[in-house]
């Protein structure tokens, strides 16, 4: 064994753990595999559960996993969701064949998971609540991380919690990635029109130790933020399902938890260390394992959102549908990539925006819309 | 204005729901976002402006087809074609000629929303657009999805 290559004795541990346990899942000389121990915790965002907090949880993973496995045909009240009651699985990647995950990113060598995991919890918020899986959100994490968690005193050595950090989306909104692009030293500066190229999350809810609310919220809502404890054998994660081969934890971490499969008892992950890593950057760990659905701790640390408002202009677009009524100033557009819009203003602006509108559907050319929330506030119509 | 020819009776307009006929809802996940969705559901949230009972005192456009009219639907009907349009010299005095069905007019109840319903069935004759419309209990045209 190359002295230089420590990694190599680490993998040849795992896989002969993974051996007697019958193979759950498939380790890898991963992107994270080569990093040095320092540069493999400078990743993880989540501040580590003391002993204490972890063997207060003995039988957490099980009760979990019950509990998780309980929920399939459970009925489904919002009227967002595909159907009345949950399935046996459910992948926000693969939803009638449409895909409301957004790419993968990579934090680098920062503690900034949890800005991680919240982004891509809005981003495919976004995309499925507006049924539109083209609408290609990237929000800017860096401005979750490095200005709006900075307030609060978090650093990428010190982590960080997604109550503080979704609440700061909720509340402040983030803006999009072009106008402040993440770097993880924090360089860079936050373009001035930030008020007007921004995201909030609506409706924000608590999740922490229902995973029956959490795939609740998965198959109506989107991607939930989740915290969970990182052993030192999930660096060389390919592909399977994930448990835990060693009980050496290496920090926490957080992440976006994008489905679940109950034949494979599992749920399905989005991380945010590169297509390097992982499946493709994606995983899938066992239910219950690495205390996914709560976090030891007194915190709370599974998040989602109901939705999220865009005040911004979006790319150009097709129209693909009109509708108005007999009443005054009652107009929507269907845009291609963003869904039903409510043309904004009194019964003059609607009627203007309308002829535009009804050119561009006509014509087939594209419209750049300025979204407010649901109302389009502005429309340029492209020749 | 032209004759649109011989026409044969189309079966009374359907009254389901708009959740039927293969359309899901703008908010619904998984949409195929090239299967359009019905109208918002708040759809009659403009305000009403004077709103009038049928006008039966009101010109009333030629008849292109006698065998052509139905009865109101009083609901929604998808995917028809608009052929004609005929208006008289009244703010509200717009009608369209739904293929199979005949002369509708579009509902009075505020000038605004009848001249932007006139705009979205103009769209439609234009582009040769079907429309799906919605039927008020005088089975004149109330809203428009084009």
């Amino acid at each position: 064994m190359s002295p230089d290559r420590p990694h190599l004795s680490e993998l040849a541990t795992v896989r002969a753990a993974l051996s007697d346990l019958g193979q759950p899942w498939q380790a890898a000389e991963t992107r994270m595999s080569r990093l040095s121990p320092e540069w493999r915790a400078a990743r993880l965002g989540v501040p580590t559960p003391t002993d204490q907090d972890l063997s207060e949880r003995r039988g957490q993973p099980e009760a979990m996993a019950a509990a998780a496995l309980a929920a399939h045909g459970q009925s489904v009240t919002a009227a967002n969701a595909p159907q009345a009651s949950l399935p046996a699985s459910f992948d926000l990647r693969n939803v009638g064949g449409n895909n409301y995950v957004t790419a993968i990113r990579d934090q680098g060598g920062c503690g900034s998971c949890v800005a991680f995991g919240c982004v891509g919890a809005m981003e495919s918020t976004a995309a499925y609540t507006h049924g539109s899986p083209g609408m290609a959100l990237d929000l800017s994490e860096q401005h979750l991380f490095f200005v709006h968690a900075k307030a609060r005193g978090y650093t990428c050595a010190t982590g960080s919690w997604p109550d503080d950090l979704f609440s700061d989306c909720a509340a402040k909104g983030i803006t999009f990635e072009d106008y402040l692009p993440y770097h993880d030293n924090g360089s860079g500066t936050l373009n001035a029109d930030w008020p007007n190229r921004l995201a909030k999350a609506v409706g924000l809810v608590n999740l922490t130790g229902d995973p029956a609310a959490i795939k609740q919220h998965i198959y109506s809502y989107g991607g939930v933020a989740s915290c969970f404890v990182v052993y030192n054998d999930f660096f060389h994660y390919r592909n399977g399902v994930y448990k835990h081969t060693t009980e050496d934890v290496a920090g926490g971490h957080c992440i976006t938890l994008i489905g679940w499969d109950d034949a494979d008892g599992c749920w399905i992950g989005k991380n945010q260390w590169g297509t390097g890593w992982g499946d493709g950057g994606f995983f899938r760990i066992a239910y219950g394992d690495s205390f996914i659905e709560d976090y030891p701790g007194d915190r709370p640390t599974v998040f989602g959102c109901t939705g999220v408002n865009l005040r911004a202009w979006l790319p150009a677009q097709r129209v693909l549908r009109l509708f108005a009524t007999a009443n005054d100033a009652n107009g929507w557009a269907y845009l291609q990539n963003f869904g039903w819009a409510h043309l904004a203003g009194g019964p003059h602006t609607t009627t203007n925006k309308l002829d535009e509108l009804t050119h561009a559907r006509a014509s087939g050319h594209a419209v750049a819309p300025f979204l407010d929330g649901s109302e389009l506030s502005s429309v340029l119509v492209y020749d | 204005m032209t004759s649109t020819g011989s026409r044969t009776r189309k079966p009374k307009p359907d009254h389901a729901p708009p959740d039927v006929h293969g359309i899901t809802t703008a908010a619904t996940p998984g949409a195929d976002p090239s299967t359009m969705p019905p109208p918002p559901p708040d759809t009659l949230t403009g305000t009403p402006v004077s709103a009038t009972t049928m006008d039966v005192s009101a010109p009333r456009p030629p008849q292109l087809d006698p065998q052509g009219i139905s009865a109101p639907a009083a609901g929604w009907v998808y995917g028809r074609v608009i052929t004609h349009l005929w208006s008289y010299d009244a703010s509200t005095g717009v009608w369209a000629w739904v293929d199979g069905i005949g002369w509708k007019r579009l509902a009075p109840n505020s000038e605004f929303g009848h001249s932007h319903m006139a705009l979205l069935a103009t769209m439609a004759t234009h582009g040769n657009l079907t429309v799906d419309y919605h039927e008020d209990a005088s089975g004149r045209i109330d809203q428009v999805l084009a």
